[in-house]
């Protein structure tokens, strides 16, 4: 009899503690990471102001950055490619734009029945433009996939060589 | 004169009759085994009787027993997932429990907020063995502790609303069908069990779990693991057993 109080006291004990827990990830945003480096491979702050825009709509996925050593860049959830039109502009008034295309793959991640799912990517190809250096000396030199996938890692995806004369 | 005469013989009869009765019964006593006259064992000390209770012998193969999870049962009735588990166990000299158990999990759930539904049903198995720490063994009650060794296999549903893409538009359908996944995990187990009439007993378990690995699929880690529970940080389990003899 001592033997079933006990073993009812501490099931009624276990049924009382339960409790449950949203268990989303903190870091949920998900976006591709460029990178901007010099000729010597060092990371550098861009000496002009860049503006990122999304070709064929009319988003502006980054606007007037200046010095910046970085940007988070929102990938598309449907299309195999993405072209991002860079804008460079300087004190002087001069404007150019180069041109960054992508491939990527596009999967529903489902985190937890509690969270809003995202969308993942993995890059499969990059091809980019180059303007020429006197209408602005600034200029996409090449680009570099750092780490093709696109998640919660924040990790930097792209790394864009940069020509500065 | 004639009703006083059987009156006395009556007397007489009756005296006779009961001596025979009152002189055997001294000489019985005494020439009486002692240990027909006693009933039951007592010990001086109760460590004395513990301890000649520990010495009595239990045979090797002490017995068989099947049991069904309530906890679980409840579970997969009343919320969104749950499992109808069953379990056999065998019984070596009260102190060694080799069990097997084996479910059915089953989720069917739709997330309020996010509209996300998890659909699964599968098998699941573990194996393992319990050993009884009570040190009184032979009263029915028992302390358990045990390992376990448990694997699934199993396709889950997937969906929700499709994905809007803000800012280069287009949507992104959210509808996987037969995802497959697989798990195996150990368990270390804590448990109580009650002896409550006869062949019945009643106990419960308190189980921590950990992954030894999972499959993801594309689209992730599934919610919920037949007979793991829900897959996420959370490593604590329990069943609720009623258990009978065999």
């Amino acid at each position: 009899m001592k033997w079933t109080k006990s073993l009812l006291a501490a099931t009624l004990s276990l049924a009382l503690t339960a409790c449950s827990e949203i268990d989303c990830p903190l870091q949920n945003i998900v976006a591709l990471r460029v990178g901007f480096y010099g000729a010597d491979g060092a990371q550098v702050q861009l000496p002009d102001t860049l503006s990122i825009l999304a070709a064929g709509t009319d988003s502006v996925l980054f606007n007037r950055g200046i010095a910046i050593t970085s940007a988070d860049i929102p990938v598309s959830y449907t299309r195999e490619a993405d072209t991002l039109l860079l804008r460079m502009a300087d004190a002087a008034g001069r404007v150019a734009t180069d041109t960054l295309i992508f491939g990527h793959t596009n999967q529903v991640h489902f985190e937890n029945i509690d969270c809003p799912p995202a969308v993942f990517h993995a890059i499969t190809s990059v091809r980019w433009t180059s303007h020429d250096p006197s209408a602005l000396p600034m200029t996409v030199d090449s680009v570099v996939v750092a780490s093709p996938n696109i998640n919660y890692d924040a990790q930097e995806n792209l790394k864009v060589y940069i020509r500065t004369r | 004169m004639r009703k006083k005469t059987l009156k006395c013989i009556f007397v007489l009869v009756s005296l006779l009759a009961a001596l025979p009765a009152a002189a055997q019964t001294p000489a019985d006593s005494v020439s009486a085994p002692p240990s027909e006259r006693v009933r039951g064992v007592q010990y001086a000390s109760r460590d004395e009787a513990a301890e000649a209770q520990r010495q009595k012998s239990v045979p090797l193969f002490a017995g068989a027993s099947l049991s069904g999870d309530l906890a679980g049962l409840v579970m997969a009735l009343a919320t969104s997932y749950g499992q109808f588990e069953a379990a056999a166990r065998l019984n070596f000299k009260e102190r060694y429990f080799p069990t097997f158990e084996m479910g059915w999990g089953l989720s069917d759930k739709t997330d309020d907020v996010t509209r996300q539904h998890f659909k699964t049903n599968a098998p699941y198995f573990r194996i393992g063995c319990d050993y009884n720490v009570a040190n009184d063994k032979l009263s029915g009650n028992r302390i358990f502790v045990g390992l376990r060794y448990a694997f699934t296999t199993f396709n889950y549903d997937l969906e929700g609303p499709a994905m809007s893409d803000p800012v280069w538009g287009g949507s992104l359908p959210y509808d996987f069908k037969g995802l497959n996944s697989r798990a195996q995990w150990g368990e270390v187990v804590f448990g109580l069990e009650a002896k409550i009439w006869k062949i019945f007993h009643l106990g419960w378990s308190f189980r921590y779990r950990k992954r030894f690995s999972q499959k993801a699929t594309p689209a992730g880690q599934a919610w919920y693991i037949p007979g793991y529970g829900k897959n996420d940080g959370s490593a604590w389990g329990g069943t609720f057993n009623l258990i009978f003899d065999i």
